[in-house]
């Protein structure tokens, strides 16, 4: 065979391949699927598999947005329609305040007075009458004392005596023969209508005013603002009748004015004050009395510089007990929480360490501790009532500051002197008129 | 934390009503007006364009409204000047020292009245009314006072007509009028009324470009030449220009001001 011969057999064979091949095609049934159609031809599409993937985004994100908000929901708390409605409507409205969605609860932001009790990040916040006790038990000080008269803006003190703090962080020692009694709180939920505060923070106050005062924009926020340094007060009730009681009196974010109300058979031997500015009304018995600034020795809590144990750490921590919120949600690893407890524990280790050395005795010893309190008990809840004295016309005495001033009136007074004397006596100075081209 | 939560929810609402659902809208809109446009068709495309697109709107307002006003001393037009003086300088004649703790207080409660003295020299060419804005004030460890502050102003020269601008939108551009390491110029009035023409003269310029040219800030900044001690003047203009943001961008606007400024400064 030839190679030309070769080529038309190789040819006829591939000719009757194909032939065979599209007689088949032909006999063939017709294919199950329809084919695809091919770009542009008008032919109907199914939308099935988009539209599985748009709703399951929906059904996801909105399941998701469920799933976590129910999370949030305190065992025994409901979540209605009307709740959400409620507190749409009374945000709005601003009279009744705002509720809370899933208690039905007014929240802080209310013309509705807050609650006696509220339970904080940090621990509980009790607004008077509620008396803040050893063992977080409900009183009132209604239960406690005879004679209760709340201290006020208004309410209106008797002489104010300044006494020196201490220079060194160190306190007289509690005696044997002396029974430890020990107040920590964070601040107070009551004001009085004392004022303390530096030449620093007047000066910061009224160079803020003159520049909002000068912008030109009319109700600057800066205009009128004044330095506070308002004092608030705290009731101490102490009824440990076991011994001398030994009075350390803490506060970690304002300036307080104690005032100690003694249960019957109750004496005390000693206070220690440990906060920034400390005051104290004139105290039953004539206790010995002394103070340490914190700022005087602990600068502020930057770059955990309260978390190193040293000799004088004086800086008031609170430990995180397990009823804060905030040690609640460091559990469920929040790391906004988890970094705050990890600070409080921090800083109560340097302080307690302080503490121990200083008093003998561990920081916790006869504690009765609160985010915010007005009345805090000192030991046990008496069975007999105390008698309450009055913050009115008591002698106060202060740790020294530069200004020391009773009422608003007062306080704007002091600010007012001082602007004019700054401006030099011509308060048209300060903001003279526009000029202008003459003529215009 | 849950009302927070609600009322997180309400203003994210409230964000979607105000703004979200109209910026849509708007978009939906300028959509359609530029396929009737591009389709040869009637088209309201144009004026969609220039009006005001939201939150854009939102934003520029105040400042147009400020930069433009013909009435109104604000702090967006402004001549920053700083006095240094020695603190007892301050002080009146027989006037007893302050406490330490107060000395930049009185440095600041102090500072219109000296800063106001120079209103003078800007009002005449440039401003036609002047107001002594923003101030500050601090006092330094060698007692020196010094007292920095905002000189607002209406002007007084011409800016352009703004309002003939389409597509407008605010474009800053800034021009050293005198460098602090090459210019050797004192600070006196002479000066500063040299920086102030300087300033006109760039704008006047600028405005053949653009049509319009408003000067927002000159920064008068004294400092002193270590050779000798004497007291010299840098400075700086920002201008303001109503730009058709169709065909400018802010770094066009930006090398056009500083062609133009190498040109006439």
């Amino acid at each position: 065979m030839n190679n030309d011969q070769k080529q038309k057999d190789v040819f006829a064979e591939r000719l009757s391949r194909i032939e065979e091949r599209n007689n088949a095609r032909l006999s063939d049934p017709p294919p199950k699927t329809p084919p695809k159609p091919r770009y542009g031809e008008d032919q109907p599409q199914s939308y099935a598999l988009r539209n599985f993937f748009i709703w399951s985004t929906i059904i996801a994100v909105c399941g998701g947005g469920l799933f976590y908000g129910y999370k949030q929901i305190q065992p025994g708390e409901t979540v209605s329609l009307a709740h959400l409605v409620e507190a749409t409507k009374t945000y709005f409205s601003g009279s009744t305040g705002m509720v809370d969605m899933t208690t039905g609860r007014a929240s802080r932001r209310t013309d509705a007075p807050p609650p006696m009790r509220e339970l904080t990040d940090s621990g509980w916040t009790l607004r008077s009458p509620a008396v803040a006790t050893p063992d977080q038990s409900e009183v009132t000080v209604d239960q406690i004392a005879i004679g209760f008269i709340e201290t006020t803006r208004d309410t209106i003190p008797g002489d104010l005596i300044p006494f020196d703090t201490n220079t060194e962080c160190t306190f007289r020692r509690p005696q044997s023969s002396e029974v430890i009694q020990n107040v920590r709180i964070g601040s107070s939920t009551a004001e009085t209508s004392v004022h303390m505060f530096s030449k620093e923070q007047i000066a910061s106050a009224l160079s803020d005013h003159i520049e909002g005062l000068l912008t030109q924009v009319s109700g600057h926020y800066k205009v009128g603002k004044m330095a506070s340094g308002r004092m608030k007060p705290v009731d101490v009730f102490v009824t440990d009748d076991t011994a001398p009681v030994y009075l350390i009196l803490q506060s970690s974010s304002s300036d307080i004015i104690w005032n100690v109300h003694l249960s019957e058979g109750a004496e005390i031997a000693h206070i220690a004050m440990i906060g920034n500015n400390s005051a104290l009304v004139s105290p039953p018995g004539n206790p010995s009395f002394e103070a340490i600034r914190v700022s005087d020795f602990v600068q502020n809590n930057e770059f955990g510089s309260n978390d190193e144990v040293r000799p004088c750490m004086v800086a008031p921590w609170r430990q995180p007990q397990e009823h804060w919120l905030g040690y609640q949600k460091a559990q469920k690893d929040n790391d906004l929480y988890e970094n705050q407890m990890y600070s409080y524990n921090t800083g109560y280790r340097a302080y307690n360490a302080w503490f121990t050395s200083t008093f003998g005795a561990d920081a916790s010893t006869n504690l009765t501790t609160a985010s915010k309190a007005a009345h805090v008990i000192a030991g046990p809840v008496a069975s007999s009532p105390i008698q309450f004295t009055p913050f009115t016309g008591q002698a106060i005495y202060h740790t020294p500051s530069d200004f020391v001033v009773v009422s608003d009136e007062a306080r704007q007074e002091s600010h007012d002197t001082l602007l004019m004397q700054a401006i030099g006596g011509d308060i048209a100075l300060l903001n003279p008129d526009p000029m202008e081209v003459s003529g215009q | 934390m849950r009302g927070f939560s609600i009322l997180a929810s309400v203003i994210g609402l409230a964000i979607a009503a105000v703004w979200y659902i109209p910026a849509m809208y708007w978009g939906y809109q300028i959509t359609n007006e530029s396929q009737k446009m591009v389709a040869g068709e009637e088209s309201n495309f144009a004026n969609l364009l220039r009006g005001p697109a939201p939150l854009r709107w939102l934003r520029d307002r105040a400042e147009l409204k400020n930069t433009y006003s013909e009435d109104e001393l604000n702090g967006e037009r402004t001549v920053s000047y700083s006095v240094s003086l020695p603190f007892s300088e301050i002080m009146k004649p027989g006037e007893e020292m302050p406490d330490e703790a107060y000395y930049d207080l009185y440095a600041i409660a102090r500072a219109p009245q000296f800063l106001s003295e120079y209103c003078v020299e800007i009002l005449g060419n440039f401003a036609k009314s002047c107001d002594v804005g923003r101030v500050r004030g601090e006092v330094n460890r060698e007692g020196v006072a010094t007292m920095q502050g905002e000189l607002n102003y209406i002007p007084a020269y011409d800016y352009g007509d703004p309002s003939t601008v389409e597509n407008g939108d605010l474009v800053r551009a800034r021009v050293t009028i005198l460098d602090r390491y090459e210019s050797e110029r004192p600070n006196s009035p002479e000066t500063r009324a040299e920086v102030l023409a300087a300033a006109i003269t760039l704008c006047e310029a600028v405005k053949q470009t653009f049509g319009n040219c408003m000067i927002t800030d000159i920064n008068l900044r004294p400092h002193t030449n270590y050779r000798d001690e004497a007291e010299m003047l840098s400075a700086t203009a920002s201008i303001t220009i109503l730009a058709d943001k169709t065909q400018y961008r802010s770094d066009s606007v930006q090398a056009e001001v500083n062609r133009v400024a190498e040109r006439v400064l």
